[in-house]
């Protein structure tokens, strides 16, 4: 695997609020193309570190180095309400003369090209969330960061996002770290799952099946992540 | 006299937000509501005729509409407009360029805000029909009084709302826009100001309204043309039919520019409708 320049190398990495170490010594290799999921509980540290990726936080102590273009997908999407869908895909792309056609089929690769002339509030959640990650790829980036990007959405719609995701991933074959919560996602679309705990990865899955997956070749691998997480086996029972 | 008057304008921005939607509301208006304005007149109509309202108090509503025809055709009515209007339109063109320039620049920058925001808050404590007796100390009699009590009134109520509205910008939007390599000036011209634009149009319209306040104490204090100096010399003369004229043009001038902001709202927020 020589010449394989990583994307994001994180080494001795900490980051305090005041007395309290939400970071601490934390090392993170992400090879290119490889999808790499980050799971822990609600003040881990897991939004700290996306930020830190992201550019967000310079107050950093250690070092964090992302070689190539970042994108972030987040949560709640965050678009601009006042432009139409397909400015919001290639704003902040600089002036370029084929920015429509750009937006049109970065659209057409999340389903939304028809919307393309409309408002972002006449989007559903789902379709609003399809509109980041299409603004969020235009952007061809190295690494591309989730943060918990399904968090918001319905069972249903979590399902076809899924999907989407792990097509728009394989197409592309950016750098993923997912933040979040949920095991099964994880399991489904992660080549290595990472558990984070008081600032510490504590644990660390590697997953090797084919794509799809089906979470039933995985039970092992879910049992062991819920433990980390504090998750034991009575409480599944 | 003029009190009735600028109460109206004053409350004419609240009472039409609730209908500022035309998509959602495009029902036929209730006639029954013109019942009791309509018995109104009537009644002032019938309280002339009858004598139980003498002229020299207040005019008839037929004579007063007699009188508008009159100076409307000997053209007192539209020198007297235009020469109201054009110093509305220069006050709120003083007073918004340096509301607008100074909101931005306190808005945007850590020294504006610093420097110039401490100022502002102190003066607009200030009563600006106040400060009649120095304009006129300062200027004289002239346009220059007036225009400046018009920029005044203008001014502050914008500036309050450019200033809070580029403040308030919504920092979630903010950060995305960084981490997806947003410029800074494509973060101002994308983010922060379109953020700010419903906040200044709110701005906006109370602007408006304070300035035809101006516009009217200035030129019934002093005023040698324009609508106040055809209200003020009507009194003279115990024109009271006249004097109602004036009253109206103003009313209408007041609604038509709200009406306006209320287009210029449509189209600049069609994003929200």
């Amino acid at each position: 695997m020589a010449g394989i320049v990583n994307v994001v190398e994180i080494r001795g990495l900490t980051k305090r609020f005041g007395d309290r170490t939400v970071l601490e010594n934390l090392d993170l290799v992400i090879e290119p193309g490889e999808f790499v999921a980050l799971l822990g509980r609600s003040g881990s540290g897991k939004s700290t570190l996306l930020r830190a990726l992201a550019g967000l936080d310079s107050e950093i102590d250690g070092e964090a180095v992302v070689r190539g273009t970042v994108s972030v997908a987040f949560q709640q999407p965050r678009l601009l309400p006042w432009r139409k869908v397909w400015r919001n895909v290639v704003l902040g792309l600089g002036n370029r003369s084929d920015d429509h056609q750009l937006a049109l089929r970065a659209l057409e690769e999340v389903r939304l090209a028809e919307h393309a002339d409309d408002w972002p509030r006449t989007l559903s959640g789902g379709e609003a969330q399809r509109l980041s990650l299409a603004r969020a790829l235009v952007r061809e980036p190295d690494l591309l960061l989730l943060d918990e990007p399904f968090g918001a959405l319905d069972a249903l719609t979590r399902i076809a996002m899924h999907r989407l995701v792990e097509d728009l991933w394989q197409r592309h074959r950016p750098g993923v770290l997912l933040v979040t919560h949920d095991v099964d996602e994880a399991l489904l679309l992660a080549d290595r799952v990472l558990v984070l705990d008081e600032g510490r990865i504590v644990s660390e899955q590697v997953l090797g099946h084919p794509r799809p997956r089906r979470l039933a070749d995985h039970i092992d691998v879910r049992t062991k992540v819920l433990g980390d997480l504090g998750v034991t086996e009575d409480a599944l029972a | 006299m003029s009190f009735s008057t600028t109460s109206l304008l004053a409350h004419a921005p609240t009472t039409t937000d609730r209908t500022s939607s035309p998509r959602t509301r495009k029902r036929l208006p209730d006639l029954r509501r013109w019942i009791s304005p309509i018995a109104l007149i009537a009644l002032w109509q019938l309280s002339s005729s009858t004598g139980v309202l003498p002229p020299d108090k207040l005019s008839s509503p037929w004579t007063v509409l007699q009188a508008g025809l009159e100076v409307a055709r000997t053209g007192e009515l539209g020198t007297a407009f235009t020469v109201s209007l054009g110093r509305v339109a220069a006050g709120f063109l003083i007073g918004a360029t340096i509301a607008v320039a100074l909101g931005i620049a306190a808005g945007l920058w850590k020294w504006g805000e610093v420097l110039v925001d401490p100022p502002v808050q102190m003066l607009r404590t200030l009563p600006f029909l106040g400060l009649i007796p120095l304009f006129i100390l300062w200027f004289g009699i002239g346009e220059e009084p007036k225009i400046a009590l018009v920029a005044l009134g203008v001014a502050f109520p914008l500036y309050l709302n450019v200033h809070s509205g580029i403040r308030n910008s919504d920092d979630q939007l903010i950060e995305a826009t960084t981490a997806l390599g947003y410029t800074r000036e494509e973060r101002l011209w994308h983010v922060i100001l379109p953020g700010a634009i419903p906040q200044t149009l709110v701005g906006l319209r109370l602007s408006l309204g304070t300035a035809w306040l101006a516009l009217i104490v200035g030129e019934t204090v002093n005023a040698d043309a324009g609508l106040g100096y055809l209200i003020t010399n009507a009194r003279e003369f115990l024109r009271t039919d006249v004097v109602v004229v004036g009253l109206v043009v103003y009313a209408v001038l007041g609604l038509v520019t709200d009406f306006l902001v209320r287009l210029l709202e449509r189209r600049a927020l069609r994003w929200r409708a």
